[in-house]
């Protein structure tokens, strides 16, 4: 649930990232074809690119918890957020312990922003997101 | 991590035609915003 809710806030801003002459797109650890029906679930209108292996997540510093620190009581405050936002977990497809994150890069590889998730309903606030994007866009 | 190192600048990630694409490839145009997903659904 709470990859969906993120995906589709972010994905709202996408006009406002572009205007800001940054590009949006989205990296899950499933298959194509998994990408591929998400994006069509959530009639997404951005890139989206997967990694099986999972290998840019680790060399990122994105967390892959074990089950029992996965279960916190702030992820269970978030599911609570998350369904109230009417976002039901469907079929997990992809790792379901490996966390995310969300970077802005320059088009010179600097890092603008970098978040990652402590858990699975951590996420940066969109607004926070869209002004790293503002200021990188327009320093480029 | 001011800047992202070559060496993972080059790690590949696949689009949904399943073509591999450098990571580095995703910024080199323009700035942009990666969110990495958990996982789909």
């Amino acid at each position: 649930m709470f990859c969906r809710e993120q995906a589709v806030q972010v994905h709202r801003e996408r006009e406002r990232i572009r205007r800001a002459g940054a590009e949006l797109a989205f990296v899950g650890n499933g298959t194509p074809a998994f990408a591929r029906a998400f994006a069509e679930d959530y009639r997404l209108e951005v890139p989206l690119y997967v990694d099986p292996s999972r290998r840019t997540y680790q060399a990122l510093g994105m967390a892959r918890p074990r089950l029992l620190s996965f279960l916190s009581p702030r992820l269970v405050a978030a599911a609570a957020r998350a369904l109230r936002g009417g976002f039901v977990q469907g079929k997990t497809r992809g790792d379901a312990l490996q966390l995310g994150g969300v970077l802005v890069v320059a088009r010179d590889g600097r890092v603008a922003f970098r978040y990652l998730s402590r858990d699975a309903g951590d996420h940066p606030p969109v607004a926070d997101v869209v002004a790293a994007a503002e200021q990188v866009g327009k320093a480029a | 991590m001011n800047r992202i190192p070559d060496e993972l600048a080059a790690l590949t990630v696949v689009d949904m035609e399943g073509k591999p694409v450098r990571l580095g490839a995703l910024w080199a145009d323009r700035p942009v915003v990666l969110v990495f997903l958990r996982h789909f659904g």
